[in-house]
């Protein structure tokens, strides 16, 4: 019986970005299912979060395109905008404003209805565990709870896509399993997550995993096909950081 | 001694790479005076001129015609209508077509051929009180001067012969044209210093609080006083670029004269330099956002450069509460040592010695709070 | 139509704003300490204006003139001279603005029936007062001249009739020509003007230096909610503060609006469309703070307040500049606050600067909103 796949999440195709006479991204092109964790790895520089902020519409492609839940990007961004939730490296929250305060204006801007709203606000504090600081001011939160504020403020529409990026920068590795868990919660009810990181152990946490080198997608596949890939039949398992610096090595002539 | 200069410049470098690679602030750093300097220059004046003038005569003589004349003959007005009525004044005042009503009363020249006292009606719009007392004390003594005359022409008539028996010889030692720009330049100098010396000394020193980035600095071997004179230097020479600027432009472009000791000028520009940094580093003290250090910066010194420093409205006119609060303005003293040193003859450093005192005096207290402060920040 | 969206802005924005206590502080309060210092300050007429006296007559008609001139509320005749060479120096070291030179012959010509001339030596350094000084104490002389003339004649003739000009002057709206009627609806109109205009360009601009912009630009959110949402809460700051201040004017001050403030207020809020539009417009130029703070201060204030008729009069700048001004929205809303506090002056009188005011500040708020929505895209 013929089973057609449902449609990817996200399709990038042939995505170029210059700024200037540098290129960002180099023709990127791959898809993302529905529910699969997907990894961006890469150094710094190498092109992750601009791949990412042409996908959440915030930069304008210079060439190419992609289809974002099902939507256009270039042209339908409006419909994409209230199912995807986005978080960046820098956390942008508003400093000087409570833990509250920021989920209920975020709540607001993505116009959830007020009892709703009051809900997933509810909801959020409970789950990232911040009830004792929800009257604290952000600027006075320590990283990891930061973290958490970020995260919960990206999802407080529910959106079917979250794209994080860097999300684990600047943060200990406690709070960085605790985030993985709650990435995890949420793949189980559908939500398809696109990562960048630069930490490589992290990949192993991804379904499949994209390798980015000066801007350019030089690898693609799940940990372990890479690992194959890459070093095949040897013995002992490498790790992703091994797998890297191998790509790396032989993408760049003189390393 | 040489590590000190060393790092001093390196911050310099820096500062000046960050604030003005930006091309726009740039611009606006060096358009502002050159604006600033056309528009005074060429623009603005309070001269009472052109005040728009309706006149009403209800004598239709040549008596009354003469009078009207003399006064739209001076440049002061303009005769922008000829009205019938009171209520047509009332309208034309309301609408703000016209400023002031002459009202010469039918039997004007009756009175005056029966050597009586004519009494001719002037109304004013009271709500611009400047130009209005202004323009008042125009019509007075344009109306004296006519009563004079045909006064002197009556006594003529009899076979008197009397000249006006008092008359003024009016002299005007330094700026004899009493151009009211080479009055103001002094102040626009303090007013556009104070800009780009206090102003972008708190943006710079703030924004670096503001991103954080004071952390790196607290770790770096660089001494406090390093990292703050570094932040200053290009904003100092900036400034002092500028202040070169409008010293010659107004010299070149409107005769503004140097007539006391040029060494003296530029020793006092170069003092408030000082004391405008000392008090970019005080402000910038006192917030650690970008927004509310600048809007503090703003109104507690651009606007009192413009209203409360003499630059415009004489500092002898004020309450005396507000005059001895204009003390506390650095740009007062500046404005007054300008215009002694540039308008008024064989003026030199001794001429000025209050203004330089109270700009050392100034500049000494609030440097030592300022460093103290930020020491402390820094620390 | 998302209100929702809207309130949720305006609450964060006025939560921003209110929660620092600094910028509490100056929105609130700061415009009625300007209002109480300028309105003292600007001042054009002559008071006190410092003189010297140099009689060289040393009579009874030399000591006469001088007399007048002390009586006068305009002087302060601070010195009495003896001798040229004091004359100079005092007017160089600023002490005194003008020296009256009273010559030694100046009874002599006057009983002889010639013209007795006096010399006004002033410092021009001070434009404008000297010009006022120049043509007071010429006045003062004068008089006294033809005062003494008519007595003179009167004593020759017996009570001789003689035809001669008098001026009776009626001052409508503001009888004593005092400055502060003038200078309060100015100073509320530029208080307003500054603080939103600073307020306002540097909303977008932090947003974005700080990156949650990025954020906002993810979400849903449209271009006229974003405007909205940060410009609404200085609607309300404004209203406060225009409140304050006019208090505040009419208790220190006694003025009070003779206009009704069923107008005063509408006007203040289209102004206020023009005035935040302006910012806002700045703000979406802007990459950085401090590129929006220095435009909205070195571009947009002295544009603003010397073309705008605040203290400089319109009609003394060349034609070209007097067209210039009318992109100035603060020029309509000067005529049309000056006009509702001090003529009361009824809608239609003034209809065309509401119609400019409003006009302009739709427009600049709809290219604001409209470069805002397509940077949110």
């Amino acid at each position: 019986m013929e089973v057609t796949a449902p449609p990817p999440a996200i399709e990038a195709r042939g995505l170029v970005r210059r700024f200037g006479d540098f290129t960002a991204v180099d023709d990127v092109s791959f898809s993302v299912a529905k529910g699969e964790v997907f990894g961006f790895l890469g150094p710094n520089g190498s092109g992750k979060s601009t791949t990412i902020r042409m996908l959440t519409g915030i930069l304008q492609p210079s060439g190419g395109s992609a289809r974002v839940a099902g939507f256009e990007v270039a042209t339908q961004s409006r419909r994409i905008k209230f199912r995807i939730g986005y978080m960046s490296q820098k956390f942008s929250l508003y400093e000087d404003m409570t833990v509250r305060e920021n989920l209920e204006f975020f709540a607001a801007i993505y116009r959830l209805e007020r009892r709703r709203a009051k809900e997933r606000v509810e909801w959020a504090i409970e789950e990232s565990g911040l009830s004792p600081q929800a009257g604290t001011l952000t600027r006075e939160l320590p990283g990891g709870f930061r973290q958490r504020l970020a995260l919960s403020c990206s999802l407080m529409h529910e959106p079917e896509i979250l794209f994080l990026d860097e999300p684990t920068s600047g943060v200990d590795p406690v709070a960085r399993r605790r985030f993985w868990d709650t990435i995890y919660r949420l793949t189980r009810t559908g939500v398809t997550v696109l990562v960048t990181t630069h930490f490589l152990e992290e990949s192993e946490f991804c379904d499949r995993v994209g390798m980015i080198l000066d801007g350019k997608l030089v690898a693609i596949g799940s940990p372990r096909q890479l690992k194959r890939g890459v070093f095949p039949g040897l013995a002992q398992e490498p790790t992703m950081d091994d797998v890297f610096v191998e790509l790396v090595r032989r993408g760049r002539p003189a390393s | 001694m040489r590590g000190f200069l060393r790092r001093t410049r390196a911050m310099a470098v820096k500062e000046f790479k960050q604030s003005f690679r930006d091309r726009l602030t740039l611009a606006a750093y060096l358009f502002l005076p050159v604006f600033l300097l056309l528009l005074f220059g060429y623009a603005l004046s309070f001269d009472v001129e052109h005040v728009k003038l309706a006149v009403w005569d209800a004598d239709h003589t040549r008596a009354s015609r003469d009078l009207a004349r003399s006064f739209t003959s001076t440049e002061a007005f303009d005769r922008v209508a000829d009205i019938r009525s009171l209520s047509q004044a009332d309208s034309l005042v309301m609408e703000g077509a016209a400023t002031a009503v002459l009202c010469i009363p039918e039997g004007y020249s009756r009175d005056l051929a029966a050597n009586r006292t004519a009494q001719v009606g002037f109304l004013l719009d009271g709500a611009d009180a400047n130009q209005g007392a202004q323009a008042l004390g125009y019509a007075q003594g344009l109306v004296r001067r006519s009563d004079l005359d045909i006064k002197i022409r009556q006594l003529d008539r009899q076979g008197r012969g009397f000249q006006a028996p008092v008359e003024t010889r009016l002299e005007v030692l330094y700026n004899p044209q009493l151009e009211t720009r080479l009055f103001m330049i002094p102040g626009l100098m303090a007013y556009i210093l104070t800009i780009t010396a206090v102003i972008s000394t708190v943006i710079a020193i703030v924004r670096e609080r503001e991103r954080g980035n004071f952390e790196q600095l607290q770790v770096s071997p660089a001494r406090p006083i390093e990292i703050i004179l570094g932040k200053l230097a290009p904003y100092l020479c900036l400034s002092a670029l500028v202040a070169a600027m409008i010293v010659v432009g107004s010299v070149a472009l409107f005769g503004m004269p140097l007539n006391g000791s040029v060494g003296a000028l530029v020793f006092v520009i170069l003092l408030f330099l000082v004391t405008a940094s000392a008090q970019g580093m005080f402000l910038s003290t006192l917030s650690d956002r970008q927004e509310t250090a600048f809007s503090f910066a703003a109104l507690l010194t651009m606007l009192p450069s413009v209203m409360l420093s003499g630059f415009i409205y004489p500092i002898r006119n004020m309450p005396a509460l507000l005059q001895a609060v204009t003390w506390l303005f650095p740009g007062r003293y500046l404005i007054s040592a300008l215009r002694a040193l540039m308008l008024r003859d064989g003026t030199d450093i001794l001429t000025i010695w209050r203004e330089v005192a109270a700009l050392s005096a100034y500049t000494a207290v609030v440097m030592f709070f300022a460093l103290k402060r930020l020491g402390r920040i820094l620390k | 139509m998302n209100l929702q969206v809207v309130g949720a802005f305006v609450r964060k924005e006025l939560s921003q704003i209110l929660r620092d206590p600094r910028m509490r502080g100056i929105t609130m309060f700061m415009p009625v300490v300007q209002l109480l210092l300028l309105v003292s300050a600007a001042r054009l007429d002559l008071q006190h204006a410092p003189v010297a006296i140099l009689d060289l007559d040393r009579t009874s008609e030399s000591r006469g003139l001088a007399q007048r001139v002390a009586a006068s509320p305009f002087f302060e005749v601070r010195h009495d001279l003896s001798s040229h060479s004091e004359v100079e120096p005092l007017l160089r070291e600023g002490r005194v603005v003008a020296v009256l030179e009273i010559p030694g012959d100046f009874a002599r010509e006057l009983a002889a029936g010639r013209t007795a001339e006096v010399g006004v030596i002033l410092d021009g350094s001070d434009a404008n007062t000297a010009g006022l000084v120049g043509n007071y104490l010429s006045g003062i002389a004068q008089d006294m001249g033809m005062s003494r003339l008519m007595v003179r004649q009167r004593k020759l003739l017996g009570e001789p009739a003689f035809p001669g000009v008098e001026l009776r002057s009626r001052v409508w709206f503001n009888p004593e020509l005092e400055s502060k009627w003038f200078m309060v609806p100015a100073v509320l109109a530029m208080t307003i003007f500054l603080t939103t205009i600073m307020a306002s360009s540097n909303a977008i601009a932090k947003e974005r230096e700080i990156g949650t912009l990025e954020q906002l630009v993810v979400t849903p959110l449209r271009g006229w909610e974003l405007a909205i949402g940060k410009v609404a809460p200085y609607f309300l700051t404004s209203t406060f503060v225009v409140t304050l201040v006019l208090v505040s004017a009419w208790l220190v001050f006694g003025v009070k609006p003779l206009g009704s403030l069923l107008q005063l207020y509408p006007a203040v809020w289209l102004f206020l469309f023009s005035s935040l539009g302006i910012g806002l417009l700045i703000s979406t130029f802007a990459r950085t703070q401090q590129q929006a703070m220095v435009v909205a201060s070195f571009f947009m204030m002295p544009l603003m307040i010397y073309l705008s008729g605040f203290t400089f009069p319109i009609r003394n700048m060349p034609t070209w500049l007097q067209n210039l001004t009318y992109l100035i929205p603060l020029r309509y809303f000067l005529v049309l606050i000056r006009g509702i506090y001090l003529k009361g002056t009824g809608f239609m009188d003034l209809w065309q600067q509401w119609a400019m005011v409003a006009g302009y500040g739709i427009g600049v708020m709809g290219l604001a909103i409209w470069r805002l929505d397509r940077q949110l895209r």
